[in-house]
């Protein structure tokens, strides 16, 4: 693997962490006021 | 309403409740991640591509031997730390592509490329001082005295002043050995 590929799998394999922590925060958000909307947030 | 006006709105749930809803996501959602990783780390998962490959390892040391440790496709090939394992995997979106334009699907195609598929893994082994290999050999617990003459005279030597890396001197350790022409080495 050339030094160029490197870096280029390096760069995208590190950005890809923040990213699943972002997916990961929205999934969870999602799942969670949806639940809210079937119980006490069902007016809102 | 939309999801981000939601978001932004106090609930009237109890903040325990939120907390709690967090918590018991968050856990959910890791172990989820992880158990995908580890799914994609299997034999199983490797060989829905690699399945010439799979079939050779049965004739090789870290398939069946005497101690019956066995050494699976990712204990060689995709790293523990969970950094350097991640970045792997984002990497082999490229054999994705690679599958879907069929570079080594057929015998003959896979013969052609091989060589250059190995050169590229020796090339990252040597790069990480051959990490994979040491998970499981650790030089500072070979017992010379039990090793055979040609190995101590290789690893008491090049091995311990770290001028060579494990895939210098051991090739084709689990599989069939490409063309070798043109390997430093070999004849
Ligand atoms: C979707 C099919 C597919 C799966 C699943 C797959 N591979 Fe591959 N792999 C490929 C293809 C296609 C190539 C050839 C890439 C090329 O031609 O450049 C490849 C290449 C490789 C290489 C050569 C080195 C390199 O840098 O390209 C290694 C090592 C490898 N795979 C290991 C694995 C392991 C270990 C697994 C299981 C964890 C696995 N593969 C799962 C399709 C797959
Ligand atoms: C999952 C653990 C594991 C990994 C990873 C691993 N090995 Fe092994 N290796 C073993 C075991 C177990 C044996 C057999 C030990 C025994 O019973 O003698 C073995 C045997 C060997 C032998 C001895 C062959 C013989 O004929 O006596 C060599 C050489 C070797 N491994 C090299 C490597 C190299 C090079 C790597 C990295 C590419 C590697 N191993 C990665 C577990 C592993
Ligand atoms: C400078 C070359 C060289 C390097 C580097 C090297 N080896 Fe070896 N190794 C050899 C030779 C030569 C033998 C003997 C093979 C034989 O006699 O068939 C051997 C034998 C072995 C054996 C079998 C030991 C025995 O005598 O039963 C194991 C296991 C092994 N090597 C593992 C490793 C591991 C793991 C690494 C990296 C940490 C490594 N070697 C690095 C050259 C090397
Ligand atoms: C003991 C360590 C070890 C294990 C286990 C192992 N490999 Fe390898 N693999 C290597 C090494 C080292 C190379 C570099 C070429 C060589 O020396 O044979 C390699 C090369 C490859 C290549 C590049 C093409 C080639 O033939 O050289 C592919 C693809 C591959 N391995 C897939 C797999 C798959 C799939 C498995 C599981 C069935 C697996 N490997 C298990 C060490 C291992």
């Amino acid at each position: 693997m050339s030094t160029l590929e490197s870096i280029f799998w390096h760069v995208l394999g590190y950005a890809t962490m923040p990213f699943i922590f972002i997916v990961g925060y929205i999934g969870v958000a999602a799942a969670a006021l949806w639940l809210l909307s079937l119980g006490v947030d069902k007016d809102i | 309403m939309t999801f981000w006006s939601r978001l932004s709105r106090p609930s009237k749930a109890s903040a325990g409740v939120l907390l709690g809803l967090g918590f018991v996501g968050g856990i959910l959602f890791w172990g989820a991640f992880n158990t995908g990783m580890e799914a994609t780390n299997t034999e199983a998962f490797c060989s829905s591509c690699h399945a010439p490959i799979v079939a050779e390892i049965r004739e090789t040391i870290h398939y069946s031997n005497r101690s019956g440790v066995r050494a699976i496709c990712s204990d060689c090939h995709v790293p523990h730390a969970w950094t350097d394992k991640l970045v792997r995997k984002v990497q082999a979106s490229k054999e994705l592509v690679a599958f879907a334009l069929g570079t080594i699907n057929t015998p003959e195609k896979f013969r052609a490329r091989r060589g250059h598929l190995a050169h590229r893994e020796w090339q990252r082994m040597k790069n990480n001082d051959s990490q994979e290999c040491r998970n499981c050999h650790n030089f500072d617990f070979m017992d010379f005295s039990e090793q055979g003459r040609r190995s101590i005279t290789q690893h008491s030597t090049a091995l311990a002043s770290g001028d060579k890396t494990c895939v210098d001197c051991h090739k084709g350790v689990a599989h069939r050995l490409p063309n070798m022409s043109g390997v430093e080495g070999w004849q």
